[in-house]
């Protein structure tokens, strides 16, 4: 064995301990956010393994008014819920994921290729909560999502309110809502205030 | 199929998670407008301020309006987000029944 393959070897092996030692101290949880190494490792293995074919892949859409609002909508349904309307990922569920969920509007998401953004919306992200959403090609959502990416860092306050009709409720905010209407419109008052 | 049972479960657990995030609901009528602030008289019988800047939605009846529209005894629904213990309006909805008709 060269005196080369022996240093690797080692580092390897010391990687290898180093990694043991730090999972069996902080167990598998996830309240604590990765640090600024395992983020930086984590990335470059994320763009390592996307093919470069896909990494250049041009958007075939182009932005409009229309396409940016059904984009919103979508991303609002499928999206928010993790991620926020604003992409910021300071959401109940983006605040506890391992890795958060990333502010989009940033220069970590934003430097992406147009490609690499559908890559990871069309195929999801391995050990992260980010699914894979496409089922097959042509994926024209995932690309009207990429356009939407890119509108984050300047949306307006006036379309993130247009986005909340969109967003998932549950059986209890949906009969809570029409309560609150029915009392506006003159009915009897909601049998209690609610925090959301 | 596979993208339907996801976003069934992800609507499933997320409840807590959308858009009106940390918002209170405060409903009732309003008792008096000063300044900024909305006095309400909630339906459980409290009193609540809660202030209003120009980022607040305002509508009534689906239509926007402004804080001259708001009067005393409108039926109101406010979701409004607490910081530094106060209450402060994210959006506002008036009723559209006529000021003066009590809130049951």
């Amino acid at each position: 064995m060269s005196r080369t393959l022996k240093f690797w070897a080692v580092v390897l092996c010391l990687v290898a301990v180093g990694a043991v030692v730090l999972l069996k101290r902080a167990g598998s949880g996830t309240h604590e956010a990765p640090g600024a190494v395992e983020t930086a490792l984590a990335r470059r293995l994320r763009s390592w393994a996307m093919p470069s074919d896909a990494r250049r892949r041009p958007n075939p859409m182009q932005s409009s008014p229309e396409l940016q609002q059904e984009a919103a909508h979508h991303f609002a349904d499928h999206c928010a819920s993790c991620h926020g309307n604003d992409g910021s990922g300071n959401t109940a569920m983006g605040r506890r994921l391992y890795p958060r969920a990333p502010d989009m509007r940033q220069e970590a998401t934003q430097q992406l290729t147009d490609g690499e953004l559908y890559f990871i919306i069309h195929n999801g992200v391995r050990f992260t909560g980010m699914p894979g959403w496409g089922e097959s090609e042509p994926d024209e959502d995932s690309w009207k999502l990429v356009l939407f990416v890119r509108h984050l860092p300047s949306i307006t306050a006036d379309e993130l309110h247009d986005m909340e009709k969109f967003n998932p409720r549950s059986p209890a905010e949906i009969e809570e809502e029409k309560a609150e209407q029915d009392f506006l419109n003159g009915g009897d008052a909601p049998s209690a205030a609610h925090h959301h | 199929m596979k993208k339907l049972v996801s976003v069934t479960l992800l609507a499933f657990l997320c409840t807590i998670a959308f858009a009106h995030e940390g918002m209170e609901h405060v409903v009732g009528t309003v008792d008096s407008v000063s300044g900024n602030s909305i006095s309400v008289k909630t339906t459980a019988g409290e009193n609540k301020q809660v202030a209003v800047d120009n980022s607040t939605k305002i509508s009534r009846g689906g239509v926007a309006a402004s804080l001259s529209d708001v009067q005393v005894g409108d039926r109101i629904v406010i979701h409004a987000k607490s910081h530094d213990g106060t209450l402060h309006a994210a959006e506002i909805e008036l009723g559209k029944a006529k000021p003066g008709k009590a809130a049951k």
